[in-house]
C-alpha cells in the first residue's frame, strides 16, 4: 500500500460512567477501545456495527470533535504523518480545511435561521478563503455539483425550505466546499427515504471520484457499506473484530459477530437462503469490560480458549483480511 | 364484490379470506383542499398470510392501515369502499360498535409506539389498563398471568412488566408494543414499520419472533415498511404502494424476481443488497407527487422512463396478469428483467 | 423520522437572474423583511395578541401627545402634570346642618360659618374644590393638589415605556450572554452564572429593593437598570441558557466547529440566533414585570420621581382617598393602565409564545 492517508493508532476513548464531583469515576464506558485501522488516499472506509458501538465515536475522534482518551490519530501532509492531536493553531487551520464531516440528521445539521449560503460558504467564511462574490461564485458552483440546479434558487432559502434529500446534499456540499481530502460520513442516508438515499450514495460516490477524496463511512447497514465502500471494518463494543476489503470480507465473514450481522441483513431477494448465524440479546454498554473476548457474552462459538486468553488480537488471514477471533483463526 | 376479492385472491389459501379490501378511497381533508391518500385499493388477505405493503414515505401505508382498523383522525372521510373483515364490512360499522372489534378482530402495532410509552408508569401496568377496558371483569391477578403470558410469546421475561420503560432496550419495546397488540387475540395483525428505528440484528430477532407468533397462534398479518428487503423477508405476498394506489399486488416469489410495475421495478433495483452482483443502483429520480394535487392519468408518470401519452391521459385499471399478481400500468410489457436497464 | 418530499413552495424562491445581480446585503435584507412579514402575519392570527398590540400603540399615543397638547391646547401652568395647579371654583347653595342632600352643590351651615362666620343659610358661597370631578377643563378631574390627572396619566405613560423598555433591553442583553456563555462553556463559567441566579431568585426582590431606596437616590433610570441587571442574572438567564444549551447539543454546531469556527463564531453567529426569538419573548414579560415593580414601589413612596401611575396612587392614597367611592378619579385611571399595559405586553409576549414555542403551535 502506498503512504496511507489517514492512520490510526490505538485509539481510545472512555467516558466515565457517572460524573463525580468529589470521587474520581471508577468505571468508565470503553466506548471505542484500541482501535487502529488505516485509509489509503481516494479509498472509503465502511464503520460496519450495531447501534452503540462506538462508531459515532471514532467518527467525531477522527474530526476531532471529540479527544481521544489514548492513542494516535495521524493525518498525511505534504508526504509526511501528523499527528492531529498535538498540531498548533495552524496546523488546526490545516486540518479543518482538509477534514469534514457529513451528519446523519438532515433536519439538525443544518441551523435554521441561516440561508443555504451561508450554510455552504461557512467554512470559507470562519476560515477566511475568498471574497464574497467568490464564495457566491463556489457556492452556486457546488450546488449544481450537488444537483440543486438552478443554484440560484437555493442559494437564498433557508434549510426549511427544502425536503430531506435535498438538506442531506446541502451537507455534502458544505463539506465539498473547502476541498478537503477525508470526509467522515456518520450514517447520512439512514433518515432518508430508499429511493432518495440511493441518489445521495450515487451523489457521494461520484463526487468522491472527482474530488479525490476519501471517506470513513459509518453505517449500521452491511448493504449500505458493501454499495459505498471498498473496504469495511466490523465494530462489536469499541472494538474492531473484522476488518478486509468490501467483496472479501462479505464473502468469507470469518468473525461469528460479522456471519450474525450478515445473516440478519434483510435481502430483497426471497429465495436468497442464508446460513442463519443468531446471536441472542442485544448489545450492552461496555462498562469496565472484563479482558476476555468482548463478544464472549453472545458468541455462538465460544471455546475455552475465548475464556482463558484476553480480548483476541486482529491477525491477518491473507488477502488483507484480518480477523479478531481465536476460534475463526483455527478453523481456516 | 366478496366473489371477485376470493378470486383475486388468487387461490393462495383455501376458504374464504379473513380481510377483502374492495375499491377503499379515503381522503383527508384540509383547508388547502382534499388529500388523496388512499385511493382505489383492492386487496384481500387470506388465513394465515403475511401480506407486505411496501412505498415510499407518504404514499399512504398507514392510512390504509388505519382506515381497516378504523382509527382515523376527524378529517379522515372514507369515500367508497368496503373492508369486510370475517364476513363484516368495517367501513360501515358506527364508532361503537367498530370498538367492539377493534383490538379482538383486527389489532395494530403502530408506528413509533414503541417511544411512545408514558415514561413514568410501568409497562405492566400500562398493558393493563388497555386489558381492562376489554376485560371489565378481569381481576388484577388475572391480568398479570395474561401479561406474563404475552411476554413469554413476545420472548420477554415476565418479570419485565414491573420495569419502566427506560429500562427497557429500543428491541424490549418494541417487544412489550406487540405483546399490547396481540391482548386480545386478534385475527388480524398490522404491523406498521415494526422494525424501523431499530438495529439490523434486533430487527432480524424482532421479525421472527413475529412469524413465529403467527404461526403458532394462526393470524393472519399485515406489514407495512418502506423497505422492500424486509418486506421480501416476512411476507407471503407482497403489495406495492405509490401515491395512494397500490400499483402491484402479488406473491412475493412472482413479484420480486420479475416485477411488472416500472416502479417496483426501480424501488427493487435501487436496494441494496448483500448478495448477489455487486451492481451500480439506479436511483429513483424526482419526488413523489403532492397528493393535495396528484398527477393526472397514471400518478407514476411523471417520474416513470416508459410514460407514454396514454398514461398522462387515463388511469390504468388494474391487470391481472397471473393469478393472484395484479398490475395497474399501461406498459407493464416494456418492464425488463432487473439489472438490466444499463444494458 | 423519514424524509417528507414536500416541495416547499418553489414559488417563493427569487428568480435566477435578480440573485446574481443582486448585493449581498441586498439579499439579506430581502430576507430579513420576508422574516419580519411572515412572523407578522403569524402574530396577526393571534386574538389576544392584537389586542394587547393595540392597547399598547394607543398608550404610545398617549405618550406622544402629552407633551403637543401641553404646548398648544393646554396652558403649562394649569396643565403641567406636576407643577400645574388650578382651582376648581363651585358655587354652593348654604342649606341648614343636617339637611345636605347634593353635596355638589350644597354645603351645610356649620362648614360654611367655619369659612365665614357671616354666612346665613340660603346664602351663596363660592368654594374652590381639591380634589375636583371630571369636568370639561379637567376631563379626569384634578388631584389633591389641584393638578390634571389626565395630563399625569399621559405624562407618566412616557415613563412606564421608558422604565419598561430599558429594564427588558438590560435584561435580555445580560440574559441571552449569560445563558449562551454558560450554556456554551459549562464548567466552573456556568457555576459561577447558575448560583448568581439562585442567589438572585432567592433574595426576594422588594425588600433589597426598599433596602437600597433607603440609601440611595433612587431615579426611575436607576430603578429600569436595577430591574433590567437582576432580571437579567436572575430567572430569565437560566431560562435562555436552557434554551441554548438544547441549542448548543444540536449538530449545526457542531458542524460550525468543523467548519473552523472558533468560540464566539459559535455563540454568535449559531447559538444566540436561536436563542432570540425566546428573549425577544422574555422581553415582552420583563417589561410587565418591571411596570408592575415600579408601581409597588412608588406606591410604597420608596422612589424618589416627580410622576407615575404609582406616584398618582400613592397619593391618592396618602391624602386619604384610596377607597373613597367619590373621588374614583384619582385612583382608577391610575390602576387602570398599570394593570392594562403590563397585561398587553404579557398579552403580546402570549401571542409570541404560540409562534415561537413551536410545542405550542397549532398546525
Ligand atoms: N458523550 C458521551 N458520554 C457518555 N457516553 C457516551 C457519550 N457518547 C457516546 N457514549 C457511549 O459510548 C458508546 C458508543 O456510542 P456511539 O455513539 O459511538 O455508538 P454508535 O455506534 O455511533 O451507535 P449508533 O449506531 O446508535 O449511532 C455508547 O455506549 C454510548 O452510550
Ligand atoms: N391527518 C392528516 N391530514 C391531512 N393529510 C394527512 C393526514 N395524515 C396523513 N396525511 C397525508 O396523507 C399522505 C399519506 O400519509 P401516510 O401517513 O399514510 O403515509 P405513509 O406511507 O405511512 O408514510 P410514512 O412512511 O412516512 O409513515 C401523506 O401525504 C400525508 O402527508
Ligand atoms: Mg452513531
Ligand atoms: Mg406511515
Amino acid at each position: 500500500m502506498t503512504q496511507p492517508l489517514v492512520k490510526v493508532e490505538g485509539l481510545r476513548k472512555l467516558y466515565p460512567l457517572h460524573k463525580g464531583v468529589f470521587r474520581k469515576p471508577t468505571e468508565y464506558i470503553h466506548a471505542v477501545d484500541d482501535v487502529s485501522f488505516e485509509i489509503a488516499p481516494g479509498e472509503s472506509l465502511g464503520l460496519v456495527g450495531e447501534s452503540g458501538c462506538g462508531k459515532t465515536t471514532t467518527g467525531r475522534m477522527l474530526v476531532r470533535l471529540t479527544g481521544a482518551s489514548d492513542g494516535q490519530i495521524l493525518l498525511q501532509d505534504d508526504g509526511s504523518m501528523i499527528d492531529v492531536a498535538h498540531v498548533d493553531r495552524d496546523g488546526m487551520k490545516r486540518f479543518r480545511r482538509r477534514v469534514q464531516m457529513i451528519f446523519q440528521d438532515p433536519y439538525e445539521s443544518m441551523n435554521p435561521r441561516r440561508t443555504i449560503f451561508d450554510t455552504i460558504s461557512e467554512p470559507l467564511q470562519v476560515q477566511g478563503i475568498g471574497t464574497v462574490a467568490e464564495r457566491e461564485e463556489r457556492v452556486a458552483e457546488l450546488l449544481e455539483m450537488v444537483g440543486l440546479i438552478p443554484a440560484p434558487t437555493f442559494m437564498f432559502r433557508f434549510p426549511h425550505q427544502l425536503s430531506g434529500g435535498q438538506r442531506q446534499r446541502v451537507a455534502i456540499a458544505r463539506a465539498l466546499v473547502i476541498d478537503p481530502s477525508f470526509i467522515v460520513a456518520d450514517e447520512p442516508t439512514s433518515m432518508l427515504d430508499v429511493g432518495i438515499s440511493i441518489s445521495i450514495m450515487e451523489l457521494m460516490l461520484n463526487l468522491a471520484e472527482e474530488f479525490d477524496v476519501s471517506y470513513l463511512y459509518i453505517t449500521h447497514d452491511l448493504a449500505v457499506a458493501r454499495y459505498m465502500c471498498d473496504r469495511i471494518a466490523v465494530m462489536y463494543l469499541g472494538k474492531i473484530v473484522e476488518i478486509g476489503p468490501t467483496e472479501e470480507l462479505l464473502a468469507n465473514p470469518r468473525h461469528p459477530y460479522t456471519r450474525a450481522l450478515l445473516s440478519a441483513v434483510p435481502v430483497p431477494d426471497p429465495s436468497s437462503v442464508r446460513p442463519a448465524v443468531e446471536i441472542e440479546g442485544g448489545i450492552a454498554k461496555a462498562v469496565n469490560p472484563p479482558p476476555q473476548c468482548r463478544f464472549i457474552g453472545r458468541c455462538p462459538w465460544v471455546q475455552d480458549i475465548c475464556r482463558r486468553r484476553g480480548h483476541p488480537p486482529l491477525e491477518d488471514t491473507g488477502n488483507d483480511h484480518l480477523v479478531s477471533c481465536y476460534v475463526a483463526k483455527e478453523s481456516v | 364484490m366478496n366473489e371477485t376479492a376470493i378470486e383475486r385472491n388468487g387461490g393462495v389459501q383455501s376458504g374464504r379470506p379473513i380481510l377483502e379490501v374492495d375499491g377503499l378511497v379515503m381522503h383527508y381533508r384540509t383547508k388547502a383542499g382534499d388529500v388523496s391518500a388512499v385511493e382505489e385499493v383492492t386487496f384481500a388477505l387470506g388465513r394465515g398470510e403475511a401480506l407486505g405493503l411496501v412505498g415510499e414515505s407518504g404514499c399512504g401505508k398507514t392510512s390504509v392501515a388505519m382506515t381497516l382498523i378504523r382509527l382515523l383522525p376527524d378529517n379522515a372521510i372514507i369515500k367508497e369502499g368496503s373492508v369486510v373483515l370475517d364476513g363484516l364490512n368495517v367501513a360501515e360499522l358506527t364508532d361503537g360498535e367498530m370498538r367492539k372489534h377493534r383490538w379482538a378482530d383486527i389489532s395494530m402495532v403502530f408506528q413509533g409506539a414503541m417511544n411512545a410509552w408514558n415514561p413514568v408508569y410501568k409497562v405492566g401496568d400500562q398493558i393493563m389498563e388497555a386489558l381492562e377496558q376489554h376485560f371489565p371483569d378481569m381481576s388484577e391477578a388475572e391480568g398479570r398471568v395474561r401479561i406474563a403470558e404475552l411476554f413469554e410469546l413476545v420472548g420477554l421475561s415476565p418479570a419485565m412488566m414491573d420495569r419502566y420503560p427506560h429500562e427497557f432496550s429500543g428491541g424490549m419495546r418494541q417487544r412489550a408494543v406487540i405483546a399490547m397488540a396481540l391482548s386480545c387475540n386478534p385475527k388480524v395483525i398490522i404491523a406498521d414499520e415494526p422494525t424501523t428505528a431499530l438495529d439490523v440484528i434486533v430487527q432480524d430477532q424482532i421479525l421472527k419472533e413475529l412469524r413465529k407468533i403467527q404461526e403458532e397462534l394462526g393470524m393472519s398479518i399485515i406489514y407495512i415498511s418502506h423497505d422492500v428487503a424486509v418486506i421480501a423477508e416476512v411476507s407471503d405476498r407482497i403489495g406495492v404502494m405509490y401515491a395512494g394506489r397500490l400499483v402491484e399486488l402479488g406473491a412475493t416469489d412472482e413479484v420480486f424476481p420479475r416485477p411488472r410495475h416500472p416502479y417496483t421495478y426501480l424501488l427493487l433495483s435501487s436496494t441494496p443488497s448483500v448478495v448477489g452482483p455487486r451492481r451500480r443502483l439506479a436511483p429513483l429520480e424526482g419526488e413523489p407527487p403532492n397528493l393535495l394535487a396528484p398527477p393526472t392519468g397514471c400518478r407514476f408518470q411523471p417520474r416513470c422512463p416508459f410514460a407514454a401519452e396514454i398514461c398522462a391521459s387515463q388511469d390504468p385499471p388494474s391487470q391481472e396478469l397471473a393469478p393472484g399478481h395484479h398490475v395497474a400500468c399501461w406498459h407493464w410489457e416494456q418492464v425488463p428483467e432487473l439489472g438490466r436497464l444499463e444494458a | 423520522m423519514t424524509d417528507r418530499l414536500v416541495d416547499p413552495d418553489p414559488s417563493a424562491a427569487p428568480n435566477m437572474a435578480d440573485v446574481v445581480a443582486e448585493p449581498l446585503w441586498q439579499v439579506r435584507l430581502r430576507l430579513f423583511w420576508q422574516g419580519l412579514r411572515s412572523g407578522w402575519s403569524s402574530f396577526a392570527e393571534s386574538r389576544i395578541g392584537l389586542v394587547g398590540l393595540g392597547v399598547i400603540v394607543l398608550f404610545g399615543i398617549m405618550a406622544m401627545i402629552q407633551p403637543i397638547l401641553i404646548g398648544t391646547v393646554w396652558e403649562p401652568a394649569i396643565y403641567d402634570p406636576v407643577l400645574g395647579y388650578d382651582a376648581v371654583v363651585v358655587e354652593k347653595t348654604i342649606v341648614p346642618d343636617n339637611e345636605v342632600t347634593d353635596p355638589a352643590t350644597q354645603i351645610d351651615l356649620f362648614s360654611a360659618r367655619l369659612l365665614d362666620p357671616l354666612l346665613q343659610v340660603g346664602d351663596t358661597l363660592v368654594v374652590t374644590v381639591q380634589p375636583a370631578p371630571p369636568s370639561r377643563q379637567h376631563l379626569l378631574g384634578t388631584d389633591p393638589l389641584g393638578r390634571d390627572v389626565l395630563s399625569q396619566l399621559m405624562f407618566s405613560t412616557r415613563a412606564a415605556f421608558m422604565l419598561g423598555i430599558v429594564a427588558a433591553l438590560v435584561t435580555v442583553f445580560i440574559a441571552t450572554t449569560v445563558g449562551a456563555v454558560s450554556a456554551f462553556f459549562g464548567g466552573a463559567v456556568d457555576t459561577l452564572f447558575m448560583r448568581l441566579a439562585d442567589l438572585i431568585i432567592l433574595v426576594p426582590f422588594l425588600p433589597i429593593l426598599i433596602v437600597l431606596s433607603a440609601l440611595i437616590d433612587f431615579q426611575l433610570f436607576h430603578l429600569a437598570l436595577l430591574i433590567g441587571v437582576l432580571g437579567g442574572f436572575g430567572g430569565t438567564a437560566i431560562i435562555l441558557k436552557s434554551q441554548a444549551l438544547s441549542v448548543s447539543v444540536k449538530p449545526f454546531i457542531d458542524a460550525a466547529r468543523i467548519a473552523g469556527g472558533g468560540h464566539l463564531h459559535v455563540i454568535f453567529r449559531h447559538i444566540i440566533p436561536n436563542v432570540l426569538p425566546l428573549s425577544f419573548l422574555y422581553m415582552m414579560f420583563s417589561v410587565t414585570d418591571a411596570i408592575s415593580a415600579e408601581a409597588t414601589l412608588s406606591f410604597l413612596g420608596l422612589l424618589n420621581i416627580d410622576m407615575s401611575w404609582g406616584i398618582m396612587i400613592h397619593q391618592a392614597w396618602d391624602q386619604g382617598y384610596l377607597l373613597d367611592p367619590n373621588r374614583w378619579w384619582l385612583m382608577v385611571p391610575a390602576g387602570m393602565s398599570v394593570t392594562l399595559l403590563a397585561g398587553s405586553f404579557f398579552l403580546v409576549g402570549r401571542a409570541m409564545d404560540e409562534i415561537i414555542n413551536p410545542r405550542l403551535r397549532r398546525r
